[in-house]
C-alpha cells in the first residue's frame, strides 16, 4: 500500500532543495488540477513553489515529453546557452523512457535530475468518470484517493467509495513489472517487489485471431482515429523535429485524407517507429480521444522484440537499440 | 402546443421518416465512442454526448470537392454544381451543439457562401435533445454561462425532453412541424402532467451545471494582454495535439490538399487545427506562430474575441469537450479566467 502524501513531501523536499542550490534550471513534477481530480504536468521555477508539486494515482502523464523539448530547443542567436539540468518527477515506466532517451543519445544523463517514484498503478480517468458517477458534481474536484490494497478509497464530504483496483488501473499497469523507477538520482518510496511475469496475456485474444479477424477488429477500431496525432505528441520517443506524417515536401506520404487506409498506414508507420522502442508508458492510449487500444500495437512489438532479438527496451542504457544492432543470427522471418 | 412520443415509438418514427427518403443521423456507439452516424432504428436515451460534435454531419472531417483528370500537362476539373439532394434529420442532438451549428451557420455564409456546408444544412431538420445528466466527462459543461441552457431551443427544429417513458416534443419550425406530419399518429398531445415534468426535468438539468465562467470583460482583458507572459505560462504543458479543436462543434478550419492516383484527382478538404505548427507555416518557412503560446493564444481569442468582433457571437458554447478532453486538463474557463486576472 502506497501512502501517496509521504511521497508527495519527498518530491516536494527534493525539488525545494535542488531549486534552492541552483543545481537544477526548473523542476517538471505534478499539480492537482484546480477544478478536476487529475493532476497535470507543472513546471516549477522557484523553491517557494515546490509545494505545489502533487503525487498519486492520477498523475499520469508521462512528463519526459517536456525533457526531450528541453534538450531539443536552439538557443536564439548570441545566447549563451543554460546546460544545467532540469529536474523531473518520474514513475517507473517514465524513467524506462529515459533510459531510451540516453541509449538514443537524444537526452545526455547530465541534463536531467531525476526525482524516481515507485508506483504500483495509476487510475485512468475515464474509467474514474464511471466510478464517480453518483458523486455529486460539484465534489468532484475535490476527491482525495487513498490507496487500500485491493482498493482505492475515494474520499469526498460523503461516504466515502471503495473501487477495487482492477475497475480503476490504466491497462499498462494491470500487466506492468517495473514498479521502481530504473533510474533516478534519488529514488522515493519503499522498493516495491516485482516479479517477471509478463506473458502477455492482454494480447493473446487478438493472437489467437486469423488474420480476417484482426484485420476486422483494427478496421472498427482504426476507421474511428481522427488523425489528431495527439498519440505521436504526447509520446517522448517520437522526438523527429520533423515528423513523417507533417511532412509535404517532396510529396505528402500519408495523404491529409482521414479514411481507413489513410488511418491504417499512419498506425502501421508509426508503429514500426516504435518497435523495440516504445516501453509501454500507455500515453498513447490514454491520451486517444476516439478510445483506440493503441497498446495493443506496442505490445504486439515488445513481445516480438523479446522473443526474436532478446531485446526488452527501457531497462539499460548500456544494451543496443534494436535497429542499432545487427547479429548474423538474427531471426529473418521477414525477409523471404 | 407541445406533443409526445413514446420512447418505445422512436425506432418507428425513424423508420417512417427514413423511408420517405430522407436521411437520418443520431447518436451511436461506435467501438466504445458515441459519434453521430446513419440511424436505422431508435436511439438510447441517455446517451453521453458524442465524441465527435454533430457538425461532421454537416462539415466531413474529410470532404471532396470536386475530382479532375490529368493528362500530360492537361488538367480537367471536373466540377460539379452543388445541388441539393435528399433531406437530413439529425436526431439527438445537444442544445449546445445546435447553437454551435449557429455558429458554423454565420461563418460559412459571412463574406463567402460556402455551397458545401450550405447546401447540406439548408437540408437538414435539427431534432434537439434536452440533457438531463448535463455530465461530459468529469464535470466540464458550462452552457449557461455563454448563453445556452441544458434545453435551449437555439438553432433547433424540434426539441425533445425526456419525462420517463415518454419524450416531450416541441416543435419550433416548418421542418419540425413537417416531421410531426411525418410522424402522424407515433406523437399524441402532451398532457398538462407532462408538461408540468418537462418544466421539471429542465430546472434539474441546470441546476446541475457546476461549472461557471463569468464572460464580463472578456474582450477587454483579451485586447489588454496580447503581449502578456501570462500565455507562456500556462501553454508551456500544452501538447500541441489539437484535440481541443478538432473535437471543437464550433471549430471550422480546413486544410484543402489534392489527392493524386494515376491521372486521377480529387480536391478534398480536412478538418485542421490552429495548435498545429503546420498551420501557419508560411512557404518561406518563416512560422508567424513559432510557439504554443501563441496558438494557444489564438485559440482562445477566436473563441471569446474575434467570433464576437466578426459575427457578432460567442465562438465558444460551453459543451466542456476541450476540457474533458485535454490529456494536460488545460481548461478553456480557468485560462480565461486567468487572462482575466492577467489584464488586471
Ligand atoms: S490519438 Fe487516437 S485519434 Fe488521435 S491520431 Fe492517435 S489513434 Fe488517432
Ligand atoms: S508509443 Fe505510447 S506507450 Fe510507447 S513510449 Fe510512446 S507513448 Fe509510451
Ligand atoms: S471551446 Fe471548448 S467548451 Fe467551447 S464550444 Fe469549443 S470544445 Fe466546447
Ligand atoms: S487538447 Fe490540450 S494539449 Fe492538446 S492542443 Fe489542446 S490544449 Fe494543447
Amino acid at each position: 500500500m502506497t501512502d501517496y502524501k509521504a511521497l508527495e513531501k519527498q518530491i516536494q523536499d527534493q525539488a525545494r532543495q535542488w531549486l534552492e542550490s541552483g543545481e537544477v534550471k526548473y523542476v517538471i513534477g505534478f499539480e492537482k488540477g484546480d477544478n478536476s481530480p487529475v493532476c497535470r504536468p507543472v513546471f516549477i521555477y522557484k523553491p517557494e513553489d515546490a509545494g505545489k508539486l502533487a503525487w498519486g494515482p492520477l498523475c499520469n502523464n508521462n512528463l519526459t515529453k517536456y525533457l526531450v523539448e528541453e534538450v531539443q530547443i536552439k538557443p536564439k542567436k548570441g545566447e549563451e546557452p543554460d546546460l544545467r539540468p532540469v529536474g523531473i518527477v518520474v514513475k517507473p515506466c517514465d524513467s524506462k523512457t529515459i533510459v531510451e532517451l540516453m541509449k538514443e543519445n537524444i537526452v545526455p544523463r547530465e541534463r536531467v535530475k531525476i526525482i524516481g517514484v515507485i508506483s504500483e498503478g495509476t487510475i485512468n480517468p475515464k474509467a474514474l468518470d464511471k466510478a464517480l458517477k453518483d458523486v455529486p458534481l460539484d465534489k468532484i474536484a475535490g476527491i482525495q484517493i487513498l490507496d487500500g490494497g485491493d482498493n482505492f478509497t475515494i474520499k469526498y464530504d460523503g461516504e466515502p467509495l471503495s473501487v477495487p483496483k482492477d475497475e480503476l488501473l490504466n491497462g499498462k499497469c494491470k500487466v506492468c513489472v517495473v514498479h521502481n523507477p530504473v533510474v533516478y538520482d534519488i529514488f522515493v518510496g519503499d522498493k516495491v517487489t516485482q516479479i517477471d511475469k509478463d506473458e502477455f496475456e492482454d494480447i493473446a485474444d487478438l493472437e489467437a485471431m486469423s488474420d480476417e479477424e484482426r484485420y476486422e477488429y483494427w478496421k472498427e477500431q482504426l476507421s474511428k482515429c481522427i488523425r489528431c496525432y495527439a498519440c505521436r505528441d504526447t509520446c517522448p520517443l517520437c522526438y523527429c523535429e520533423e515528423c513523417v506524417f507533417d511532412r509535404t515536401k517532396p510529396y505528402n506520404w500519408n495523404e491529409k485524407t482521414v479514411d481507413l487506409p489513410e488511418n491504417f498506414f499512419y498506425h502501421m508507420v508509426r508503429a514500426m517507429h516504435l518497435a523495440g522502442r516504445c516501453v509501454d508508458c500507455g500515453g498513447c492510449e490514454r491520451v486517444c480521444p476516439m478510445d483506440i487500444p493503441i497498446r495493443k500495437l506496442n505490445r504486439f512489438l515488445l513481445k516480438r522484440a523479446k522473443e526474436r532479438f532478446k531485446v526488452v527496451p527501457g531497462i539499460n542504457v548500456e544494451d543496443k537499440a534494436m535497429f542499432g544492432d545487427y547479429d548474423i543470427d538474427d531471426p529473418g522471418e521477414g525477409i523471404k | 402546443m407541445a406533443s409526445i412520443i413514446n420512447k418505445d415509438k422512436v425506432a418507428e418514427l425513424v423508420k417512417k421518416v427514413s423511408s420517405s427518403g430522407c436521411e437520418v443521423f443520431g447518436p451511436v456507439e461506435n467501438g466504445g465512442v458515441t459519434l453521430f452516424r446513419n440511424l436505422d432504428g431508435g436511439i438510447p436515451s441517455d446517451f453521453t454526448n458524442s465524441k465527435k460534435p454533430p457538425k461532421e454531419v454537416l462539415f466531413p472531417q474529410t470532404e471532396t470537392m470536386f475530382d479532375f483528370e490529368i493528362d500530360g500537362s492537361k488538367i480537367t476539373a471536373l466540377v460539379e454544381p452543388v445541388e441539393a439532394q435528399t433531406p437530413i434529420l439529425m436526431l439527438g442532438v445537444r442544445p449546445c451543439d445546435a447553437r454551435a451549428i449557429q455558429v458554423l451557420d454565420a461563418l460559412f455564409t459571412w463574406d463567402y457562401i460556402d455551397p458545401y456546408y450550405v447546401n447540406k444544412r439548408d437540408r437538414a431538420t435539427i431534432i434537439g435533445f434536452s440533457c438531463t445528466e448535463p455530465h461530459m466527462p468529469l464535470q466540464s459543461c458550462f452552457c449557461t454561462s455563454v448563453g445556452g441552457s441544458p434545453s435551449s431551443k437555439d438553432g433547433l427544429d424540434m426539441l425533445w425532453t425526456d419525462i420517463g417513458d415518454r419524450y416531450l416534443v416541441e416543435s419550433f419550425t416548418d421542418k419540425g412541424n413537417k416531421i410531426l406530419e411525418t410522424g402522424g399518429n407515433l406523437f399524441a398531445n402532451a398532457a398538462k402532467d407532462d408538461e408540468k415534468k418537462t418544466e421539471d426535468v429542465k430546472k434539474l438539468a441546470e441546476s446541475k451545471i457546476v461549472r461557471k465562467l463569468d464572460t464580463e470583460g472578456i474582450e477587454k482583458a483579451l485586447e489588454a494582454t496580447f503581449d502578456h507572459e501570462y500565455w507562456d505560462e500556462f501553454a508551456r504543458r500544452c501538447l500541441g495535439c489539437g484535440e481541443c479543436t478538432l473535437l471543437c462543434p464550433t471549430c471550422h478550419c480546413f486544410d484543402i490538399n489534392d489527392v493524386i492516383t494515376r491521372g486521377k484527382g480529387k480536391r478534398e478538404r480536412t478538418w485542421d487545427s490552429c495548435q498545429y505548427p503546420y498551420y501557419t507555416i508560411h512557404a518561406s518557412g518563416h512560422n508567424p506562430r513559432p510557439d504554443k503560446k501563441h496558438r494557444q493564444r489564438n485559440r482562445v481569442y477566436h473563441k471569446f474575441l474575434y467570433s464576437n468582433k466578426n459575427l457578432d457571437m460567442l465562438g465558444c458554447v460551453g459543451c466542456g469537450r476541450c476540457i474533458s478532453t485535454c490529456p494536460v486538463n488545460i481548461d478553456i474557463i480557468e485560462v480565461v479566467e486567468g487572462a482575466k486576472e492577467a489584464a488586471k
